[in-house]
């Protein structure tokens, strides 16, 4: 029985630690911009899912497609059905690594995650430079990158194609907590 | 009886058909009205998870875009990224949470809630991530201790 408890105490240990090095955020923001001069077009996702394993800087990002909000309905519908088709692809994700990761670091600091990010079943590898900064204990990453909307298979009818911009702009805001919090 | 000439039967027609574009493109920009919506269905938060987390049963449970009503305790209430957003507790057991972005408008309302409080909301289903993301919800009812 004596032997048991330092092997207890060394699992516990190791399950507490393991919990403690992954990070959450439940409501990570993503928004993009496409401006045109015939129209611009702004949305939101509030919701957006991401985890990072602080052991190795490995990032994941799970963002629902049909949780965007725009100004008008109207975007929202050609979004969702004609362009997204968030029936079919309802979630875009991201995988990658944080280059050269300090958890340790508590000034801020900008580093360039690379991984692969999949929309509308398309996959593209992706450098995004990444601001890193750690406030009251919480993580906070934020960045702006571009995303071409051809490369994902995202087809605009001719009428339409004054309307929205080739190449749009995206910009992310995650606060991170404890996994198990 | 005079037979209306034929000018005057072309522009009515051509004011009709604008007409019924003009109400179809009103209904179709005006969003849906959560707070007069009937529920698709009424569930506890606690419930709710348990059958999402189960992911055979996932598209059985509920659809997207699908208007629910909510009982549940309250875990916690904040404004990031500028949104006023209820969270939801699951069971003891589960760590996922019912995620509500709240519909414009409640900010007195929800001023009123603290965290442990049983209420009753609606909002429309997007989906299953980790949580459970309903948006534009609104407040029903709030059941006193």
């Amino acid at each position: 029985m004596n032997k048991l408890i330092p092997i207890l105490f060394l699992v516990s240990f190791c399950v507490h630690a393991q919990n403690t090095e992954k990070i959450i955020a439940r409501q990570g923001n993503v928004a993009f911009f496409s401006y045109t001069s015939v129209e611009n077009i702004k949305a939101q996702n509030n919701q957006v899912l991401s985890i990072i394993d602080l052991s190795n800087g490995e990032i994941a990002v799970n963002i629902l497609m049909n949780a965007f909000v725009f100004e008008k309905a109207l975007m929202r519908e050609h979004f969702n059905e004609s362009y997204i088709e968030s029936d079919i692809y309802p979630k875009a994700t991201f995988e990658g690594t944080i280059s050269d990761f300090d958890s340790s670091q508590s000034e801020p600091h900008t580093r360039i995650v690379k991984g692969t990010f999949t929309m509308h079943g398309v996959t593209k590898t992706l450098d995004i430079k990444t601001k890193i900064e750690k406030i009251d204990g919480k993580y906070i990453l934020t960045g702006t990158f571009e995303a071409v909307v051809k490369d994902y298979d995202i087809k605009i009818p001719p009428l339409l194609a004054g309307n929205i911009a080739k190449t749009i702009s995206v910009d992310f805001r995650f606060e991170y907590d404890p996994y198990d919090s | 009886m005079k037979k209306p000439s034929r000018p005057s039967t072309y522009i009515f027609g051509i004011a009709l058909v604008l007409l019924l574009s003009a109400i179809a493109f009103w209904y179709v920009q005006k969003p849906l009205d959560v707070s007069k919506a009937t529920p698709e269905m009424s569930i506890s938060a606690k419930n709710l998870l348990a059958q999402l987390k189960d992911t055979t049963a996932q598209l059985a449970v509920l659809n997207a875009e699908e208007v629910v009503e909510i009982h549940g305790v309250i875990k916690e209430i904040n404004t990031l990224n500028g949104r006023e957003t209820l969270i939801l507790q699951g069971g003891t057991d589960v760590k996922s949470y019912i995620i509500c972005d709240m519909k414009a408008g409640q900010t007195e309302t929800l001023k009123q809630l603290h965290e442990k409080d049983s209420i009753t909301l609606k909002g429309i289903y997007k989906g299953f991530l980790k949580d459970a993301i309903f948006l534009n919800c609104v407040l029903t009812r709030t059941h006193q201790p």
